[in-house]
């Protein structure tokens, strides 16, 4: 090999270490951790991400206006996680949430602000009297001519044959009670499969979209929604009450939004919470990480023709709170409205 | 008349159809050189992907690749297929587990020139697959990039203590693609995009060295230094994309020609 070949050799190994090493030149500037920045990545996701500015009438800008000049180059990050906290405390919206290693910003108005209507210890101590069963996630309960079932929490996992048996076992019952009161939500898919049961055919029972541009109103077009009944697994056709509460939220406010319209199903106690909108996140350049709602969902609802945004809540069937009296006496308010109007039927 | 014809063919000294393949074989045979490679590799990613993170991660990881290499005297043919895992890291974030999964397949003919000079093209499809836990349902996302590339290369030949050595470097670009982001906007669908050289830019640039196993019949061994580089924005550059990474590898080819 010739000396010439050896200095190639060597030249180009170098060039391309130099090339790579200058990947960094490539890339996109990675925006400061100062008070100011930070504010404004917080502001500029919300803006481009955020769907439901329209539907809650808030002035994005105007917000900015308001909040930005409160940031200062010396404020502390708790100060500064504060004072953007409660700007995206404007949003009214339980799944904008900004977090950090010392603190979890949150609005939850959507339920602080009403009555709790749900007492588990009354249930267990005035109904069940130890004789609830456990079908996976499901605490239920026989009545004898209803059966009565909780599901505390979407984030609880479950089989289909726990629904098969819960379906099976109690077939011979004339009514359903599916209790998701104090239900936060969790995976929207098991939503889905619980109200999959509950039709006897494919059945379109809203719509949904997405955001898809920076514009406040820059969506996807709506996409049909439909529950199907599952093949080969148990279905329940006859009467369900589905009891609710302002805490019945997110995935337990979209298991409403897929059966409210259904003709076997009437939601008892107190509006949904809300929280329509699946969240998406992201991370900001200091490592806190935020997350706003991007996405609509629409709902077929009894009192009215058009679709419904479910974003901040449904209103039941039959609205009612629990009474001071019937807590005094160990009563279930709304577990006795939705018993005596299945057994009405 | 057809014994006539017989015993004319058999008189004939044109060879048949299939001797001549036969013949073909042999020499296809004689003049070709061909691998099967198996290659371990050690990577180091940098990536950012601002549809996640405003951040620059990066991180070792390794991989593993299969080539087959067919050399003939006027063109050289290679065919790879590799995959390889990196766990970056950005240190002073909050905790989360980010990873970044690559699988790439690509084919490349090259056609020899004078002076060990090489150009060609071929198509290279890459999948670059990205799952941070703290974005929790906007912690997938990928890229999908099918590319036509042109590539151009250098190969030399020389001995160092009596041992013959090959110096091997290609770099590749693309002509055009197609690329698909998946899910758009942290949330749903996919979006596709035909990408033509400024809208998509990567560069793959690869140097390594080859040199015949002692008592190894023809067997190689290799190390390979390979960067491979892209850039794309999507949404008149709302989410910007850039990913590097650099791979060493240490293979062994297997001739089968």
């Amino acid at each position: 090999m010739n000396r010439v070949n050896v200095r190639v050799i060597i030249l180009l190994l170098a060039a391309i270490a130099v090339a790579s090493s200058c990947e960094l030149l490539f890339t996109v500037d990675v925006p400061d951790t100062s008070p100011q920045s930070i504010f404004d990545q917080v502001w500029t996701f919300a803006d481009r991400e955020y769907s439901f500015f329209e539907l809650k009438g808030v002035d994005w800008d105007a917000v900015y206006e308001t909040y930005s000049p409160l940031v200062s180059a010396d404020m502390t990050d708790e100060e500064l996680f504060d004072l953007t906290a409660d700007m995206l405390f404007e949003l009214q919206d339980g799944h904008v949430n900004l977090r950090s290693t010392f603190d979890f910003s949150r609005n939850w108005q959507w339920f602080l602000d009403y009555e709790q209507n749900f007492d588990w210890t009354l249930l267990e101590r005035d109904y069940f009297n130890d004789e609830q069963q456990y079908i996976g996630p499901f605490v239920t309960f026989d009545f004898g001519d209803i059966v009565y079932a909780r599901y505390g929490s979407f984030s609880s996992a479950f089989e289909d044959a726990h629904l098969d048996y819960l379906f099976d076992h109690f077939s011979e019952r004339d009514a359903f009670i599916l209790d998701i009161r104090d239900n936060g939500g969790g995976s929207s898919s098991n939503a889905y499969r619980i109200a999959n049961r509950l039709v006897g055919e494919p059945t379109v029972v809203g719509a949904e979209r997405y955001k898809n541009g920076p514009a406040h109103d820059a969506f996807t077009d709506l996409r049909s929604i439909g529950i199907a009944p599952p093949d080969g697994h148990a279905t329940w056709l006859k009467p369900v009450a589905v009891l609710t509460n302002r805490s019945s939220y997110s995935a337990t406010n979209l298991l409403v939004a897929l059966v409210t319209g259904l003709e076997n199903v009437v939601t008892v106690g107190d509006a949904t919470g809300g929280g329509g909108g699946i969240p998406t996140f992201t991370e900001l350049s200091n490592g806190w990480s935020l997350r706003v709602s991007g996405h609509q969902f629409f709902a077929y609802v009894s009192f009215q023709t058009e679709l419904y945004n479910v974003e901040l809540g449904i209103p039941p069937d039959i609205d009612v709170d629990q009474t001071q009296v019937d807590t005094d006496a160990g009563r279930d308010t709304i577990l006795e409205t939705a018993l005596a109007y299945l057994r009405g039927l | 008349l057809f014994t006539a014809a017989v015993a004319s063919a058999e008189d004939s000294d044109e060879p048949g159809f299939i001797s001549r393949v036969q013949s073909w074989q042999e020499t296809w045979i004689d003049t070709t050189d061909a691998w099967l490679v198996s290659e371990p590799r050690i990577t180091y990613v940098t990536l950012q992907d601002t549809t996640m993170s405003p951040l620059i991660y990066s991180g070792l990881g390794s991989g593993f690749a299969f080539s087959d290499e067919v050399d003939r005297p006027r063109w050289f043919w290679p065919t790879t297929l590799a995959a390889g895992y990196n766990y970056p890291r950005v240190p002073e974030v909050l905790p989360g587990d980010y990873h970044a999964i690559g699988i790439s397949a690509e084919t490349s003919f090259q056609r020899k020139l004078t002076g060990g000079f090489l150009v060609g093209g071929g198509i290279h499809g890459s999948l670059g697959y990205r799952f941070y836990t703290k974005l929790s349902n906007s912690a997938d996302n990928l890229d999908v990039i099918v590319s036509l590339a042109a590539s151009a290369g250098w190969n030399a030949a020389f001995t160092i203590r009596s041992r013959a050595i090959e110096f091997r470097s290609r770099l590749a670009m693309p002509l055009f693609s197609y690329v698909g982001r998946s899910p758009e906007y942290s949330l749903f669908g996919y979006s596709s995009h035909w990408a033509p050289p400024w809208s998509l830019i990567r560069i793959r640039a690869e140097a390594g060295f080859t040199w015949p196993l002692k008592h190894g019949g023809g067997n190689t061994g290799r190390v390979f230094y390979t960067w491979d580089f892209y850039a794309f924005d999507e949404f008149g550059g709302l989410h910007q994309l850039r990913m590097g990474t650099h791979t060493l590898g240490f293979g062994m080819g297997l001739k089968r020609l």
